[in-house]
């Protein structure tokens, strides 16, 4: 709770400090190998994504496999012509981008719930207040220059309405996710995959009470695991060997009930008791 | 350029960041396991290839599948089911091996190294991941290929279950044959399995009691040889031996200090009352240990060598005892279920005991856990005897009756898995399983 | 191929040889290298020493009436003379006292029930009866000397009550 506080706070003084800096273009904020002169939606997304890139962004408990999994490629740079093309480039990235976007906030979403909810509501109102300012602001501008600008903004206005809608699916797809977790969905599905693992970990002998291993397990959408990777691991070789095996054995894991709630990623911790 | 755009998406981009970036700090469904399951672990051990007759018709995977399945902890895949028969690592199809429900596969091959050497290699694959687990080689003289693949075995069994293999050890033991009163007793010692066994004492009178030394090179038993109790050590190798104890009564119970410089020993004396001696063997110097007219006698040595365990019926019937070696030292009671309890013997770790206990009316074989107290009955015969560690404290070798003969049979640590080890038709009994000699 | 075979088959056949020590084959004599160690447990002088080291070949004895029973039954875990057993005791006692040149060897033994080591305390511990009962009756300690057997020695095999009840026994065996 406090680390979302802080958090959002160091949100709102960036928020401040970009508007300050709004005179100048943005610095590149990517990582991503993309066309520096084109600074889109998509690329502004794809920047966003791998949180630990913000400044200052605290970084997220580093999880021992590379971080990152949730961009799969980066946004190709659009071709250098026509205004018009490139508007639809733009426009498609953005889809593409959007719907990366919308798997992150599944991915986010079972996590902090209720913060979330007052939390954007807050942010919301405050990010639509400094909104209108900008765009006031925006309007004059485009009012003093040519009419291929004006085509230009109108096309992005269009990009940036496709966007709010995505926004808004997303939103909708939390509050499904939400929703099923409150009414046990998501521990149902949890509880499958833990006595699919469970029925498929073949315990070695030094597998005893005090052991705990951690297992970072990625499935593709129909349960396949597709990658196992160790995370910290207290017991011998023989345990370590196991619990990878186990995760292959139990592949492929049970499917959710709704698709919205697939997981790729999974944190599995192994702590025998008896 | 167009500068409208860049602040607009900045700020949506801002709404969002503030909206998910706590969400986004931890994307990963969480799971905790706190159980799973002990079934044998599937593997397949292909035929080893031979060239030029180097395994002289020994079967190598054969002798590494009777070694891996009598433990119980694994399930060897049948010869008839293998469809390919490869016998090196890179021609092995491990999503073949692992469709057929293998978790890992054996390959090998025995060659001809040079004239009196042949060389076993194998590779331990894992079937689930690819992975290559382990190769190893072992070379020797072809009478030695049984050897070589119990060192197989050790290997893999080690690499699965993360416990040292004791499939290339020893055993010793007494065989008795003929009819009262014209029986021959013999001490032999033989591959852990029960192969290769080689008489080393043969006599008229009975053999008992025989124990290994730590470096797994001397045996000390008892002899009756001259009409009397007396006590011998013999190194294996070379028959060498010395008689330490032939004093009036009883001498019994021999067992080997850690450091190998003393044994434990019973005396009996004129009087007949047996207790327990420490013996040094150079200096022939007795340090008494009990006390009493009770029958104090086997003895064992805990791992650090400052305490003994052993039976005594001081409180009316056989029960087990722990007494420290420093002088004054008081015997405190260790068994307390049921009314005998004998012949106690350490596991390599030190903390379980195995001994004969009555069970109803049945004399069987049990565990005890030291720190805890809480025993376990391993074995269902009649009239089991004699139990033994394995060096790695994973099985337990013991003597019971079966079909009217005395034999002897393995039985898992945790009373899972037993198997028997038939010797000849003469009765065996008093198996001791050798200490690690590498 | 038959070089490569012919060389293992010589190989193994010298190692065979250069391993295989004959199995040690007793024919009653005491082994070669002896530690002396006769102290220690010893309560009484040498003359106990004397007679230990003294049992050697066994002779016939008396078979006169009830002299020709050599043998003691004892009930399960016990090692009380019975009134049958006394009355053999009691006989051999006699002649022994008579015959104060002639040595006896008591052997204890127990059926194979239990462990070893522990029957052999049992089996002693029933040889030490019947000599306190000899004792008591007159005959010298140094006629008498003591063995247990445990359950290395049955006089009948089988696994059942039958059988043991007929190892739980003391011999008494006449020495030179």
């Amino acid at each position: 709770m406090g680390l979302s506080v802080l958090l959002h706070g160091m949100l709102v003084a960036l928020l401040v400090y970009g508007w300050v800096q709004f005179r100048h273009p943005p610095p590149p904020v990517s990582a991503l190998a993309i066309d520096a002169t084109v600074v889109s939606q998509a690329t502004l997304d794809a920047a966003r994504r791998p949180a630990a890139q913000l400044p200052p962004a605290p970084t997220p408990p580093p999880p021992a496999s590379s971080p990152a999994p949730v961009v799969d490629q980066p946004v190709p740079p659009p071709p250098p012509d026509a205004a018009a093309q490139q508007a639809e480039a733009q426009a498609e990235a953005a889809r593409k981008a959007a719907a990366e976007q919308v798997e992150a906030a599944h991915a986010a979403a079972q996590q902090q719930a209720a913060e979330r909810e007052a939390a954007r509501e807050q942010a919301e109102r405050e990010a639509q207040a400094k909104v209108k300012a900008a765009e006031e602001l925006a309007a004059r501008k485009a009012a003093a220059q040519a009419e291929a600008q004006a085509k230009a903004a109108a096309a992005a206005k269009a990009q940036a309405q496709a966007s709010q809608a995505e926004l808004q699916r997303s939103l909708e797809a939390e509050e499904r996710v939400d929703a099923a977790r409150a009414s046990g969905v998501m521990s149902n599905w949890v509880s499958q995959i833990t006595a699919r693992i469970q029925g498929a970990w073949n315990r070695p002998p030094s597998a005893r009470p005090g052991i705990e291993c951690t297992l970072y397990v990625t499935q593709v959408p129909g349960g396949e695991v597709t990658d196992v990777k160790l995370g910290t691991c207290n017991g011998d070789d023989a345990v370590k060997q196991s619990i990878v095996d186990a995760a292959y054995r139990a592949s492929p894991l049970p499917a959710p009930p709704d698709p919205a709630l697939f997981e790729r990623r999974l944190e599995v911790t192994f702590r025998p008791t008896d | 350029m167009n500068t409208e755009n860049p602040v607009r998406t900045f700020w949506h981009a801002a709404l969002l960041c503030v909206a998910l970036l706590p969400a986004v700090a931890f994307a990963q469904l969480k799971i905790e396991i706190t159980s799973g399951v002990t079934n044998p672990v599937p593997v397949a051990i292909v035929p080893f290839s031979s060239t030029g007759g180097a395994d002289g018709g020994v079967d190598i995977a054969q002798i590494i599948q009777s070694d891996l399945e009598g433990t119980g902890q694994f399930k060897a895949m049948p010869r008839a089911a293998m469809t390919q028969t490869p016998s090196r690592a890179q021609d092995v199809q491990t999503a073949v091996w692992k469709a057929a429900g293998n978790d890992y596969v054996v390959v090998g091959r025995v060659s001809v190294l040079s004239a009196g050497q042949v060389a076993v290699d194998f590779e331990l694959l894992n079937a689930l991941t690819g992975q290559q687990l382990a190769d190893s080689r072992f070379t020797g003289a072809p009478a030695a290929l049984r050897d070589a693949a119990h060192r197989c075995s050790d290997v893999i069994y080690e690499k699965i279950l993360g416990v040292r293999g004791a499939f290339a050890t020893r055993v010793a033991y007494v065989s008795v044959d003929g009819q009262p009163p014209a029986q021959r007793y013999q001490l032999i010692v033989a591959d852990a399995d029960g192969a290769n066994s080689r008489v080393v004492l043969e006599s008229r009178q009975p053999v008992m009691s025989p124990a290994w030394s730590p470096d797994g090179q001397w045996l000390a038993y008892v002899s009756f040889e001259n009409k009397r109790a007396a006590i011998y050590v013999q190194q294996v190798s070379s028959g060498e031996r010395r008689q330490v104890s032939a004093r009036v009564g009883i001498n019994g119970a021999p067992a080997w200090s850690p450091d190998g410089h003393k044994l434990l020993v019973t005396l009996g004396g004129s009087a007949g009352t047996p207790n327990l001696y420490i013996l040094d063997l150079a200096s022939q110097q007795l340090t008494r240990l009990t006390e009493g007219p009770a029958i104090d006698t086997e003895g064992a040595w805990s791992a650090d060598g400052q305490s003994v365990y052993f039976t005594s019926d001081r409180s009316g019937g056989p029960q087990v005892y722990r007494v420290g070696v420093e002088p004054g030292a008081k015997p405190r009671r260790i068994t307390f279920g049921g009314a005998y309890n004998a012949r106690p013997r350490l596991s390599p770790d030190g903390t379980q005991l195995v001994m004969v206990t009555q069970d109803g009316a049945n004399y069987r074989i049990a565990v005890q856990d030291l720190a805890s107290g809480t025993v376990r009955v391993l074995s269902h015969g009649r009239l089991d005897a004699s139990p033994s560690f394995a060096p790695n404290g994973a099985m337990i070798i013991y003597s019971g009756i079966e079909g009217g003969h005395s034999i002897l049979q393995r039985v898992s640590v945790d009373g899972l898995t037993s198997q028997r080890l038939r010797a000849d038709a003469a009765d065996v009994r008093d198996p001791v399983w050798a200490p690690f000699t590498r | 191929m038959r070089k490569i075979l012919s060389l293992m088959l010589l190989v193994t056949v010298m190692s065979l040889g250069a391993c295989a020590h004959k199995p040690i084959k007793d024919n009653g004599a005491a082994a070669s290298s002896q530690v002396p160690g006769q102290g220690g447990a010893n309560s009484a002088g040498g003359a106990d020493a004397n007679a230990a080291a003294g049992s050697g070949a066994d002779v016939a004895g008396p078979q006169e009436g009830v002299l020709a029973q050599r043998i003691i039954y004892f009930a399960f875990d016990s090692s009380d003379i019975s009134a049958e057993g006394a009355a053999v005791v009691s006989a051999h006692a006699h002649y022994l006292v008579a015959h104060a040149n002639l040595h006896v060897r008591l052997e204890g033994n127990t059926d194979e029930r239990g462990s070893r080591e522990y029957n052999i305390g049992l089996g002693e511990r029933r040889a030490q009866a019947v000599k306190r009962s000899l004792l008591l009756q007159g005959v010298a300690e140094t006629q008498l000397s003591t063995v247990s057997y445990g359950a290395e020695r049955p006089a009948v095999e089988g696994h059942d009550e039958t059988a043991w009840s007929k190892n739980r026994r003391v011999v008494i065996n006449y020495v030179q």
